[in-house]
């Protein structure tokens, strides 16, 4: 049939050929095999940042205020997405929306060239939950092939809604925290590692498990945040006020309680709310927002002249009713002239010409002195996000002038915030030792390390002696002015002040008013700030903020458990 | 041939059969070594076609089975070929060989007309479901068998051999060349050499042969494309290994990455994406990756067995025909298998070949499985040819010797278990005249169904040795 030579030629051939595929096979797989191992393992294991959860935030008590939830986005993916009608009914149902908004936005993201990479812009939904997401692989058959593409991520929920939602502050997509303690505490709040190396894309192999960040416990408790909300909301409603903030700090650690403002945000909506004109709410009034703090701060101006020894409480002072410095005009505020007056009688009747005596005869330099030592005019140091310094000219400003030392004198022609406000007042309480406030009091790192913040002491700007001569004259003051402001069982020292509302530079008809007060005045344990903007039903503070406080009060003794120190 | 190893071959095939003697009517056993190869082979083409596509028929169609079960589905379709084949004397075959070739062409023509397009060439129909090509190897084989058989001593002249057998093989390349196919058409070329050169060609006809295959071969790779472009990239890896291309260099990292006993059935994590086309052209390197050195070794052991028994069938073969298919089944899988995995070991430019029995793929699974029956029907012998032979003493695969040759005894007479028979054989093709012998190489070539009529007619009409051809009764 076939030459045996030949078959013998064939079987050489064949044989030839295969020793010289089984040597480079010998030479690939055995040889260079730690080389291609090596590249092989190196391009197979990738690592990927993945997010790890942000740490959570409680109350005093253990409550939760903000957590982090198993959260999807969803992508659009340009080159895989066809059919925008099927992918938006798909999705609409799922994220809430009409499917007519979801197809226009799927549409405009095709159309932009550039969202064809994977970044923020691509997303069509975004911190959907697991059972939303199910439901969408369940509608879509294959949400690859559709052009969606989905990432796990978490999302920031924050249980209580709006409660504390300015002090809290927001998270972005980034996910990075604005705002309040999201801010401040971003670095310890997002998780420290948040790396995973895996293999392939089968995901078989996690080498390094991600940490969660550091969970924070605050100082303010709960149940008082919540009364504080419900009656901040409610004078806002009485008064007609345009805003407002109430903060309860625990006056002998500057710790701070509750810290409400009209009007808030709910945290959760954050995002949504970003994109629109109410972007402007995003922000906490209470630490971003400086303002003329009035009278109240005539308490300052008289513990300033007591330290000095340049009164005593017994010092009888003339009111003479005007006063003229720069050719600006200074009045009581009821036009008054009151005469023989001491501390108490100014105290009580919000006697501005006296004050502004007082701060004269002072002079400049040992006033602004005292006035910065009480925290005006520089950053409390407070620990929330995009705190505002306010503004106190000094003597060395180039816009100062005497007229302004007297107005300072008795809280105007300054700005201030309200933790400034209260913090200043605070020294009073707490015998003379301004406080840095704070509203984290522990964070729990995920390596088990539990960091107790403890107070921090700034400054002594008054003695002892002074503050508690000072206190009595004020608690005093505040029985015959204020009345409304007392608490059955606990003597209580407060202030008015009330202010000119400004827009845009100009002078308005309405005010802003603020009271800040302590209690038991004897023993102070907490330290009170009402302050609304432009009450309707009365231009000053003792008939809208009083009441207010009031209440705040009685219901803080009773959460905090503070004992009645009379009868 | 000479008359010596005529009948050292015809010990040879006496001993392995053990069938000496017999009946006319025996078909001998299969060769279940060769069998053991081809199944093995299979059954590791499942296991590849697996472990190459569960992920990615997970994420396609939602569950991983679903392409591969198309895989075992063709395996099935294929062992009943391969069953069908073993059972069925090959000898019909060369009846059909014509009308093979002619569905052949006509297949390959329709591909060109009505073939989906993909990768910008049209190899397939039916939606990709029928890739005609492989078929086609295997007819071309039949055909080149039936041809080269039918003029055994003619294969030696330029105008009778070598010129219209390169016409037939010229055709069908063209035809797959345009697809454009350059491997198919390479394979098919490298087998029809192969087959030519063991059919009994010349030196000088294969030196030809091989110089315009060749350089047919190097003006193609320069003028389609991408074959320019695999060239390039060869020999980057060797001359600027940094700058390989992206495939070639998968490729050696799968395959490199496996070491001496690999990383374990379907642990290769280089197709996942990384490694093109792992369950196809690929799927030397992955079986390297996941079972080292030692499983590729295993592989070309098999296919070493298949290349060693089913050589020794076509030595032992009882005629020519079916010689010439065995010997061309071997070289396509032998050939094929080679280009691939010197391909995958940067040997040799990438070549797109599917492995035999390895690579995913119906047709291709098929076609061969098919082929490995026709193989074992050549073990068995064929009865339809040497029935015909005996009952007529005319040896149907024995050719005249023009121009005063010796006359060449065929496997038929070899296989006729007598001298007696062989002599009277002899003499019947002694006596005959020339164009009887002439007679018969026409009948050959596809008018076989006609003689076997003749044959009966002739036995109560016409003396021994009578042949009709053109209408007219020769040696009658």
């Amino acid at each position: 049939m076939v030459s045996s030579r030949r078959l013998i030629i064939l079987a050489v051939i064949i044989g030839l050929t295969l020793s010289i595929a089984f040597a480079r096979a010998i030479q690939v797989q055995v040889f260079e095999n730690p080389k291609y191992a090596a590249a092989a393992h190196d391009q197979q294991i990738e690592t990927r940042i993945t997010l790890a959860p942000r740490g959570a935030i409680f109350d005093r008590n253990g409550s939760p205020l903000a957590v982090s939830n198993r959260a999807y986005i969803v992508r659009v993916d340009g080159r895989a997405l066809t059919d925008t009608a099927t992918v938006a009914t798909a999705l609409a149902p799922v994220i809430g929306k009409r499917v007519e908004e979801v197809q226009q936005r799927i549409e405009a993201i095709l159309a932009d060239r550039k969202s064809l990479t994977p970044t923020l812009s691509t997303i069509v939904a975004y911190n959907l939950s697991p059972q939303a997401t199910y439901q969408l692989t369940q509608t879509m058959q294959s949400l690859a092939r559709g052009g969606l593409l989905v990432d796990e991520t978490w999302a920031r929920a924050y249980p209580y809604g709006p409660i504390a939602g300015p002090t809290l502050g927001f998270v972005s997509l980034q996910p990075v925290g604005y705002s309040g303690v999201e801010a401040y505490y971003d670095a310890q709040l997002s998780s420290p590692v948040g790396q995973r190396r895996e293999r392939s894309r089968l995901e078989l192999l996690v080498i390094t498990p991600t940490r969660s960040g550091a969970d924070l416990v605050l100082t303010l408790d709960l149940t008082l945040q919540t009364y504080v909300e419900a009656r901040l909301a409610q004078a806002i409603q009485d008064t007609g006020a345009s805003g407002g903030t109430i903060i309860v700090l625990e006056t002998k650690t500057g710790a701070v309680l509750a810290s409400a403002s009209w009007p808030g945000y709910d945290p959760n909506r954050a995002i949504e709310l970003a994109g629109t004109p109410d972007a402007r709410l995003l922000r906490d009034p209470a630490v971003s927002d400086a303002y003329e703090p009035g009278s109240v701060l005539k308490v300052l101006t008289i513990a300033a002249a007591l330290e000095l020894g340049q009164v005593t409480p017994q010092t009888i002072l003339t009111d003479t009713g005007r006063l003229v410095i720069h050719n600006k005009r200074i009045y009581n505020s009821d036009r008054g002239r009151y005469g023989r007056v001491n501390i108490e009688d100014i105290l009580a009747n919000s006697l501005n010409v006296p004050t502004a005596q007082i701060a004269l005869d002072m002079g400049a330099e040992a006033f602004y002195q005292r006035f910065r030592l009480f925290g005006l005019g520089h950053r409390t140091g407070i620990d929330l996000g995009n705190e505002a310094s306010g503004v106190l000219r000094t003597p060395s400003d180039p816009e100062w002038s005497r007229a302004d030392l007297a107005t300072n004198s008795y809280g105007q022609g300054l700005m201030a915030t309200p933790y400034q406000v209260i913090n200043a007042i605070n020294v009073i309480a707490n015998d003379g030792v301004l406080m840095q406030p704070y509203v984290v009091q522990q964070w729990r790192a995920t390596n088990g390390e539990i960091v107790r913040k403890q107070p921090v002491p700034v400054a002594r700007v008054i003695s002892a002696q002074t503050a508690r001569a000072l206190r009595q004259v004020m608690t005093r003051a505040t029985r015959r002015g204020t009345p409304k402001a007392l608490v059955k069982g606990y003597p209580v020292a407060g202030k008015t002040g009330t202010a000119d509302w400004y827009l845009n530079g100009v002078k308005q008809e309405t005010t802003i008013v603020t009271y800040v007060g302590f209690l038991p005045a004897d023993d102070p344990r907490i330290t009170i700030l009402v302050k609304l903007d432009q009450p309707q039903s009365s231009k000053w503070s003792a008939p809208t903020t009083v009441p207010v406080f009031h209440d705040v009060a009685e219901r803080a003794c009773q959460i905090l458990g503070i004992p009645p120190t009379m009868d | 041939m000479d008359k010596g190893s005529m009948m050292r071959t015809v010990r040879r095939g006496r001993s392995s059969s053990g069938r000496a003697g017999a009946p006319a009517a025996a078909r001998q056993g299969a060769d279940w070594v060769f069998i053991g190869a081809v199944l093995l082979l299979t059954a590791l083409g499942l296991v590849m076609a697996y472990s190459t596509t569960f992920f990615w028929s997970q994420v396609k169609e939602g569950n991983p089975l679903t392409i591969f079960s198309r895989q075992l589905l063709y395996a099935g379709i294929g062992l009943v070929g391969l069953t069908f084949f073993s059972w069925l004397d090959y000898g019909i075959l060369r009846r059909f060989a014509v009308w093979i070739m002619a569905g052949c062409l006509a297949a390959l023509i329709a591909v060109l007309l009505f073939g989906d397009d993909v990768f910008g060439a049209r190899r397939t129909l039916l939606n990709g479901s029928v890739q005609p090509s492989e078929l086609v190897k295997l007819g071309v084989i039949i055909y080149a068998a039936a041809w080269l058989a039918s003029r055994r001593d003619q294969v030696r002249s330029v105008s009778n051999g070598l010129m219209p057998f390169g016409v037939i093989v010229g055709v069908v390349s063209f035809l797959i060349v345009v697809q454009p196919d350059l491997s198919t058409t390479a394979v098919i070329v490298i087998v029809a050499i192969a087959m030519f050169f063991m059919a009994g060609a010349s030196w000088q006809q294969l030196s030809l042969v091989l110089l315009i295959a060749v350089s047919a071969f190097l003006v193609l790779i320069t003028v389609v494309p991408h074959a320019t472009v695999r060239v390039n990239e060869f020999i980057k890896v060797w001359r600027a290994p940094n700058e390989m291309d992206y495939h070639v260099r998968q490729t050696l990292i799968t395959l490199g990455g496996g070491g001496l006993f690999g990383n374990g059935i379907g642990a290769s994590g280089q197709k996942f994406g990384y490694l093109p086309t792992p369950h196809t052209d690929s799927v030397v390197a992955v079986l390297g990756d996941e079972m080292g050195l030692l499983g590729l070794a295993i592989t070309l052991g098999l296919f070493v067995i298949f290349a060693w028994r089913g050589l020794r069938i076509a030595q032992a073969a009882d005629t020519a025909f079916g010689s010439f298919i065995v010997i061309g089944v071997v070289i396509w899988v032998i050939g094929q298998m080679l280009l691939n995995v010197m391909a995958i070991m940067a040997i040799i430019p990438f070549t797109g070949v599917p492995v035999p029995f390895l690579s995913f793929g119906g047709s291709s699974l098929v076609s061969l499985l098919i082929a490995c029956g026709v193989v074992t029907s050549v073990a068995r012998g064929s009865r339809i040819l040497k029935g015909r032979e005996i009952e007529a003493g005319l040896p149907v695969a024995a050719s005249h010797a023009k121009g005063g040759r010796a006359v060449r005894a065929s496997s038929t007479i070899r296989r006729g278990h007598s001298r007696a028979r062989f002599a009277r054989a002899h003499r019947a093709q002694s006596a005959g005249s020339a164009a009887e012998a002439e007679a018969a190489d026409a009948l050959i070539v596809g008018r076989d169904v006609r003689i076997g009529g003749a044959l009966r007619r002739r036995n109560s009409q016409r003396s021994p040795g009578a042949v009709r051809w053109r209408g007219k009764w020769y040696g009658a």
